[in-house]
């Protein structure tokens, strides 16, 4: 399997206080990669970080070969890397059509063809109901499955979510857990940020434990669930499986 | 609502828009015929003010960076046009597009540098305020600009040097400017451009994430909105043939694009021209009946934006949609009711 | 030629303080609320004419009046942030900007149309000759602007460090939100900051009358020097304001004397542009812009 992303050492500081400390991480393409750690950790830090919106203070990212560190925001969409935020970031005064057009006009110029690949974008999310609506007036969950559909939209290799799954029902986790997968079976990579521990255990391929801005553990969901150390800093005992 | 009927409604819309359109152009061109020369002054100054603030809408409406220094590229324009006239004889028809050239090039100064430093909101309003502040200084200062005794032009009925012996010809130019530039951004809104322009204006962050050059659609933005208000300037020098630093490059000036569009409704295609046809007669009208109490329709002026910021901050077209939306609800509900 | 300059630094400092306290008013207002006032050289202006009417009326010297104009502008500036800007304070910050605006429109031409565009000015009996040491002039009403704002700005001093309202105030500069939880009520704190900002901005103006010629337009040179001296020195901080208020004034009095008066004019906005480019958040930055 081939590495889509090489994170190496990315460091940020911010003032005195170290918000990632020397964090490697790397992505084979079609992979679902969880990263947890209790809040604070770094994570959303860490995506900022490779995203371009944070200038990291030090480290490395390549992105398909090609290096990225550092490289502005707009132009790490452009090479294929697409994100979701922590507190959901729509285009209010736009309909859910027009916010996932803007998505879509990262890989076309013409708008009826915008169109086209925003209305696949949004059957594929569920939202076809809540096309012309505007976006102020949906709730939470479909904000969310907006901004998924938003970043699909821009056709990118690799999708970073933030949290997507943070303040929904059960029901609706479930409906995202789906769509995650789904996303993964359309062939892009996923690395996803989240607190529900059920959905991403169920859902990643590879974990990785964030706390105060160190890695303190990667593995599998089985590994990571019965790791010593991330217990005790964030998963509670309760969690473990099959206590001996 | 089936695919074909669909089609069939737009069909009928569009050809209802074409309509009113052929009547409009029909009614300008007439005008002359209809009213004194009076009215066609108050006309003349109301178009103007439209175009101008659909100018600064273009900018600020869609990209979302609100301009408190257009008065800068209006000047420039004026002066361009005018001083190689009155120094180098050049037609003002030649000069508008040198003026347009000038403005576009100091744009493209204070758009890379406010951009390129990342300011925001009130601190770029301020800075390009600033920036028509520093303009206002060199112009009043230079004795080659005039300095402050401003530029006069030369009355000749002469059309090939911008100049017209009734108000026909400029009630024409002005109508065709605010025709090209109102549709320019009615079709605008329609192409990637004009969805990203929103876009950085409703979420510049999201915008970038998106793959969005922010930085080049603002300076497009800019650059353009200040092409175009070069040209006002221009009219402007041509038709009451004299200005100076102050009428130019002041406040006013900037005041004046802003308020129709607060008005009218910020970001929408007719926003600016509603708010002129609203702000300008009161002024006059105002200023007709209480002459005497010098300040006073300004005083109105005022009072009318103050108000449209606090009761209307979408525009009277917000207001409408606002009432439209409402209706629709009502009517849902009333049928389910029953 | 040294005179001349150490002349112009004097002058300098003296009328720089009163742009302080002008400026002062803008860094406190910014600070609380997150607004800039447009509306500031307007009210300045307002203080100017509030100062001639009652000393005409009157017939008093305009120092003794003070504390009515300082009253009377506090209470505007409080009614006028309380029923007026609050309607909107939770609108996009563009709005507010031109909602001042707007005012600033509003009170320009109320005084255009009350007292007319004719220059006025009030002439302090005693205060026409001005003090001579060494070969240095210090003009009178100037030195006793200067004198007064510094007691002002130690007022506002303990009032903003050693009374309840004061920390209340610097709580909610600080943090808005965590005001409101705190108890804080908010509303009353937003009203009072912007009285007293505008009463400083009143009390400018009334220090100004004896100074110079006033006319309705007055304002607007003052708006864009107060704002650049509160930028200068870093939006809601009260003691940059003042060291940027002596700062600029020296500037601009100094540029006026070696390249004239009316270039003096350009030389603050350069100030002001440089600033917002390469430090917005001021020479004595607090937070960020």
């Amino acid at each position: 399997m081939s590495i889509l992303l090489s994170a190496k050492s990315i460091t940020k500081k911010f003032g005195g206080m170290t918000a990632v400390d020397s964090v490697d991480l790397s992505i084979e393409k079609g992979q679902i990669v969880g990263l947890i750690g209790p809040n604070g950790a770094g994570k959303t830090t860490f995506f900022n970080s490779i995203t371009g919106f944070y200038k990291a203070d030090n480290g490395k990212v390549t992105f398909d070969g090609i290096d990225i560190t550092n490289v502005s925001t707009y132009q790490n969409c452009k090479v294929g890397m697409a994100r979701t935020f922590q507190i959901v970031q729509p285009f209010g005064q736009l309909t859910s059509l027009e916010n996932v057009m803007v998505g879509a006009f990262n890989c076309c110029k013409n708008y009826a063809r915008a169109e086209e690949t925003a209305k696949e974008m949004l059957e594929f999310v569920g939202l076809e109901e809540k096309t012309h609506s505007i976006v102020a007036d949906l709730n939470i969950g479909d904000q969310r499955k907006l901004e998924m559909a938003r970043a699909l939209a821009t056709k990118p290799k690799l999708l970073l979510l933030d949290e997507v799954m943070a303040g929904l029902t059960p029901t609706e986790v479930e409906n995202v857990i789906e769509l995650v997968s789904k996303i993964r079976k359309s062939g892009i990579t996923v690395l996803m940020i989240e607190h529900i521990m059920a959905a991403l255990m169920k859902l990643s391929d590879k974990v990785v434990v964030l706390e105060r801005g160190l890695k303190i553990a990667e593995g599998t969901p089985e590994e990571i669930s019965t790791n010593e150390r991330v217990i005790e800093s964030y998963l509670g005992r309760a969690y473990q499986k099959n206590e001996a | 609502m089936n695919v074909a009927k669909e089609t069939k409604n737009k069909k009928q819309f569009i050809i209802i828009k074409l309509v009113i359109l052929i009547i409009l152009c029909v009614f300008v061109f007439i005008s002359p015929e209809l009213f004194s020369k009076y009215e066609m002054n108050i006309i003349i100054t109301i178009l103007s003010m439209a175009y101008l603030a659909q100018c600064w809408n273009l900018m600020s409406g869609f990209t979302g960076q609100f301009s408190f220094g257009h008065a800068a590229f209006y000047g420039l324009g004026a002066y361009t046009s005018s001083l190689l006239y009155t120094e180098f004889g050049i037609s003002p028809w030649a000069g508008m597009i040198f003026g347009m050239i000038v403005a576009g090039i100091v744009a493209l100064i204070i758009g890379y540098l406010s951009f390129y430093y990342n300011l925001k909101g009130d601190y770029f309003a301020l800075a390009t305020l600033a920036f028509a502040e520093i303009l206002r200084s060199i112009f009043k200062n230079t004795e080659a600009f005039k300095a402050a005794a401003g530029v006069s032009i030369t009355y000749k009925k002469d059309w090939t040097v911008f100049q017209f012996s009734g108000k026909d010809g400029y009630l024409y130019i002005i109508f065709i400017m605010l025709l090209i530039i109102t549709f320019g951004i009615y079709f605008l809104k329609k192409t990637k451009t004009g969805l990203y322009f929103v876009a950085i204006r409703e979420n510049e962050d999201a915008a970038k994430a998106l793959g969005i050059n922010a930085f080049k659609y603002k300076m497009i933005g800019l650059v353009s909105s200040a092409m175009l208000t070069a040209l006002a300037g221009t009219f402007y020098a041509q038709y009451y043939l004299y200005i100076d630093p102050t009428i130019v490059f002041g406040s006013n000036v900037s005041v004046n694009a802003i308020t129709p569009c607060i008005i009218g409704g910020v970001g929408t295609v007719f926003g600016p021209i509603l708010g002129a046809f609203i702000i300008q007669p009161v002024s006059i009208i105002t200023n007709a009946y209480l002459s005497k109490y010098i300040g006073l329709n300004m005083v109105v002026y005022g009072a009318i934006l103050c108000a449209a910021i606090i009761l209307m901050p979408n525009g009277v077209i917000g207001l409408f949609k606002k009432l439209k939306i409402k209706v629709l609800a009502r009517r849902q509900n009333g049928g389910a009711v029953g | 030629m040294g005179i001349s300059v150490i002349q112009s630094i004097i002058d300098g400092i003296l009328m720089g303080g009163v742009y302080a306290l002008a400026a002062l008013g803008v860094s406190l207002i910014f600070g609380v609320m997150k607004i800039t006032n447009f509306a500031h050289g307007a009210l300045i202006t307002v203080g100017m004419y509030m100062t001639y009417e009652v000393c005409t009326m009157l017939g008093v010297n305009p120092y003794i009046i003070l504390p009515i104009v300082i009253l009377a502008m506090f209470v505007i500036g409080f009614i006028m942030q309380r029923y007026l800007m609050n309607l909107i304070i939770n609108a996009p910050g563009h709005n507010q900007l031109l909602l001042t605006l707007g005012m600033s429109i509003v009170i320009h031409n109320l005084i255009l149309l009350i007292f007319s565009a004719n220059p006025r000015t009030v002439i302090v009996s005693g205060f026409e000759k001005a003090i001579r040491i060494g070969s240095f002039t210090i003009n009178k009403p100037k030195l006793t602007a200067f004198v007064i704002v510094v007691v002002v700005a130690v007022l506002i001093y303990f009032v903003l460090y050693k009374t309840d309202m004061g920390k209340a105030i610097r709580a909610t500069s600080m943090q808005r939100e965590g005001a409101t939880l705190m108890g804080i009520n908010v509303k009353n704190v937003n009203a009072t900051a912007f009285g007293i900002g505008i009463a400083c901005a009143g009390l400018a103006g009334a220090l100004l009358t004896p100074i110079q010629y006033m006319s309705p337009t007055s304002g607007d040179t003052y708006q864009l020097t107060c704002f650049v001296i509160a930028v200068f020195g870093g939006l809601g901080n009260i003691g940059g304001a003042i060291a940027a208020g002596l700062i600029i004034g020296v500037v601009q009095s100094l540029a006026s004397f070696i390249l004239g008066g009316s270039w003096s004019d350009m030389i603050i906005y350069l100030i002001f542009v440089l600033t917002l480019l390469l430090k917005p958040t001021g020479l004595f930055g607090k937070k960020g812009g």
